[in-house]
């Protein structure tokens, strides 16, 4: 099953901070996390990763800097701020409630993602 | 469907971005993107152009990329912060800028005095003379007469208080000698920072007088300071 989708449209704030919340990435690496931890069920539409994070940026939920990373080139690197993990706790909490009504609504387990 | 042209799919992101400042920024962080997505294709086996093509594919609707982006650089937030920047780095250079030229005039106070030329004096005299009018000193430090019959009396004045009132120093008074002449003619330099240095000539000097005496009967603000010359005398018969 493929879910093929921009960033724009999606909520996707929950995801792209909490990559972020384990380690400072740059675009590139974060889709690639993304894809691999999904079984390449995400494939998104990637140049759409970018509105997503210099919007996140503008909200203070993270920060960017230029960095040399292991590949020996230079990457703008996003770090997640206090604010951003204060936002990622309220995100995960909005998510499982919403999980477990959808649940409720189709009649699987109440507990699946509790 | 999105262009394959990596440069095409760049140049059509980047024309929807209002805030020219942030352009290469975003240039550069999405050419990197493509071209680490390449080299990922290359090592699977592609070769170079159909990984570009692949990769900018990748990417997606280069005018949604490029609207959705412009939102996030606003001009007017971003024209703003430049300025204030800007504006700042002004303020601070011209700060270094002032403070700086005045320790130089500091560090050159003695120039005035060498624009006489040794061989025009007649006599020169050192004088340590402090008069005050509110938070201004006068400092008389030097009078100079020259074979041309110019006298020339250097001073400093200065503020006690670094942002005084400042007593504007329209004049340093009425020019006399002890033979009863009064000195109208004349001129004056000045230059300063913290402390003015300043020169002022007096045309056609007696070269009989003694005495030097400058007061000063303004605004209810006086002084008067006599000047002996020509201790001069013995001064010129030594040399």
């Amino acid at each position: 099953m493929k879910i093929d989708k921009g960033f724009i449209a999606g909520s996707t704030t929950l995801l792209l901070l909490s990559l972020l919340d384990e380690a400072d990435k740059y675009g590139y690496e974060i889709i690639k996390e993304l894809e691999a931890r999904s079984d390449k069920t995400f494939q998104f539409k990637e140049g759409t990763l970018y509105p997503v994070l210099h919007k996140l940026e503008k909200e203070g939920y993270v920060k960017s800097y230029m960095a040399i990373g292991d590949t020996g080139k230079e990457r703008r690197y996003y770090q997640i701020t206090k604010k951003g993990q204060r936002q990622l706790a309220e995100e995960k909490k909005k998510w499982q409630i919403f999980s477990q009504s959808v649940n409720k609504v189709i009649g699987g387990e109440v507990n699946a993602f509790g | 469907m999105p262009s394959a042209d990596k440069e095409e799919f760049l140049r059509e992101v980047l024309s929807h971005i209002r805030f020219s400042l942030d352009r290469e920024d975003i240039r550069y962080e999405l050419e990197s993107h493509i071209l680490d997505k390449k080299d990922d294709y290359i090592a699977e086996g592609y070769d170079p152009k159909e990984a570009e093509q692949m990769a900018v594919a990748d990417m997606g609707d280069p005018v949604e990329i490029g609207v959705e982006l412009n939102k996030q650089h606003n001009p007017i937030i971003g024209w703003l912060w430049m300025i204030t920047n800007a504006m700042v780095v002004l303020f601070v250079v011209w700060h270094i800028f002032v403070l700086g030229s005045q320790l130089l005039r500091l560090l050159f106070q003695e120039n005035l005095l060498n624009d006489i030329p040794k061989e025009n004096i007649v006599y020169q005299i050192d004088v340590d003379e402090k008069v005050k009018i509110d938070d201004t000193v006068i400092h008389f430090t030097h009078v100079v007469y020259e074979k041309n019959g110019d006298l020339n009396i250097f001073f400093k004045h200065y503020d006690t208080r670094l942002w005084g009132t400042g007593w504007s120093l329209a004049g340093i008074g009425t020019i006399e000698d002890n033979l009863g002449n009064e000195y109208f003619e004349g001129g004056s330099y000045a230059s300063g920072g913290i402390i003015s240095n300043c020169r002022r000539i007096v045309r056609n000097f007696s070269e009989e007088a003694d005495m030097l005496i400058i007061s000063y009967d303004y605004y209810n603000r006086k002084y008067r300071v006599e000047i002996p010359l020509k201790a001069g005398d013995t001064h010129d018969q030594d040399k």
